[in-house]
């Protein structure tokens, strides 16, 4: 299966490879089922993403990732 | 250069390019990110700041648990692609390194000339495109032309490199259209100018 | 992180040489490729080399990723709204200034002064999409977009389509 195309440029991805706890999501969302992912369906959907939004839908609202 | 010794080559760095660093080759976007310096070296340390943020990661590894016990990492289905995250591709490298590809390729250029045995500098414009336009008017065809490069290749989302090597080799659909539309573009334009006398 | 600096500095000292010795940094050259040596009395080996070069190039590692694709996930480049537009734009600018990104790089470092008007051309270009697209609100089709603005339930409102049990503050 393809993997997501916005690998390249979305930020968590970036946040999700400082941590191998962390690697799960990756393996999970972005390198298989990324339809599944909330970031992925509203990009899809033309919407905005809020920075913090992880790919299940739950928010952190901890150190805001910064914004392009 | 032999075409096919270019052809090879050419090939090989865009293979090889995926293969050490598991980014696709590109230069528009990283001189795209040079072209906006500050901005890009801000987002980089704010995100620097970010990762090494104890909290935030504690909230993270703590997300991923109560994700973990929902049942939202489990659910892949199929193993995926890769076998695991080691085939993915990397995040987007540090400005230092993209800024280091980028000497290399003008380091590239003065190592083949020096080679060739021209000059090291060669001061004025394209001698046709003077014989056509002016020096005036080959100079504004330079800058003009050089800013359309520029806002299409940011607009289309890739370069000759990025779209023509890599995107096409990897029969992205995207990248077979923009190179398709580049190239049947710049035909065009070519074939125009040379009607000008 | 040295390790990706010694590769991408490795990586484009070969890609500036090969481009500069093929004569992808040469107005003439390029300007001989898009108009197939027409000018000077008809396609020849000559204005055919670098199509071929090109040519070969993609063959090659088309080759290179299909023997890799089992294993790696090597991302699509999408097909947007914009690609037709900017790549239009782009290979019109291509063929007055004759040279791409990195070919600019390598005429810098070839000596070549014109480079850095055509360089000064391009980061301004670069630049101008960059503010256009936020001033006109273009999605770049990235997930990278806006700050974060999570917590406000009005937000959450108008994301439709969202399993609203998942959607909800860590």
């Amino acid at each position: 299966m393809a993997s997501c195309p916005h690998i390249l440029d979305c930020p968590l991805f970036a946040v999700f490879t400082m941590n191998a706890a962390l690697a799960i999501w990756k393996i999970n969302y972005c390198g298989s089922d990324h339809s599944r992912c909330v970031r992925y369906q509203l990009t899809a959907g033309g919407k905005e993403v809020p920075q913090n939004l992880l790919p299940n839908g739950k928010v952190l609202h901890l150190t805001p990732l910064p914004s392009r | 250069m032999p075409w096919w010794i270019a052809a090879a080559a050419l090939g090989a760095v865009t293979v090889g390019h995926w293969l050490a660093l598991r980014r696709p080759l590109g230069v528009s976007g990283i001189l795209g990110r040079f072209a906006a310096f500050r901005e890009e070296r801000e987002r980089e340390r704010g995100a620097a700041a970010a990762r090494s943020d104890g909290a935030a990661l504690e909230a993270l590894l703590a997300a991923t648990a109560e994700a973990a016990l929902a049942g939202d990492l489990g659910a892949a289905g199929p193993a995926p692609s890769g076998g695991g995250s080691g085939r993915l591709p990397a995040p987007l490298p540090p400005l230092s390194a993209q800024g280091a590809f980028l000497a290399a390729l003008v380091a590239g250029g003065l190592l083949a000339r020096a080679l060739a045995g021209g000059p090291s500098l060669e001061a004025g414009v394209p001698g046709p495109l003077a014989a056509r336009l002016g020096e005036g008017g080959a100079l504004l065809a330079l800058l003009g032309g050089g800013a359309l490069v520029g806002f299409g290749s940011a607009a289309c989302g890739g370069c000759t490199a990025g779209h023509g090597l890599t995107g096409c080799a990897r029969l992205s659909p995207g990248s077979l259209v923009a190179t398709a539309a580049f190239f049947g573009a710049a035909i065009a334009t070519s074939l125009l100018l040379g009607r000008i006398s | 992180m040295s390790r990706s600096h010694a590769l991408l500095a490795g990586l484009g000292l070969v890609l500036g040489f090969t481009l500069s010795s093929a004569g992808f940094s040469d107005w003439v050259e390029m300007h001989r490729m898009f108009t197939f040596g027409l000018e000077e009395g008809g396609p020849s080996a000559g204005s055919l080399r670098l199509m071929l070069a090109f040519a070969g190039a993609v063959a090659v590692s088309t080759a290179g990723f299909r023997l890799l694709a089992r294993r790696d996930a090597i991302p699509p480049r999408p097909l947007t709204r914009a690609t037709v537009p900017g790549a239009l734009l782009f290979g019109a600018g291509w063929a007055l200034c004759g040279t791409c990104p990195a070919a600019v790089l390598v005429q810098v470092g070839e000596g070549k002064v014109a480079a850095l008007v055509i360089l000064a051309g391009m980061l301004g270009g670069l630049r101008l999409h960059r503010a256009a697209r936020r001033a006109f609100g273009w999605r770049s089709g990235s997930c990278e977009g806006s700050p974060a603005r999570g917590g406000s339930p009005a937000r959450r409102s108008g994301s439709g389509g969202l399993p609203e049990a998942l959607v909800e503050e860590a």
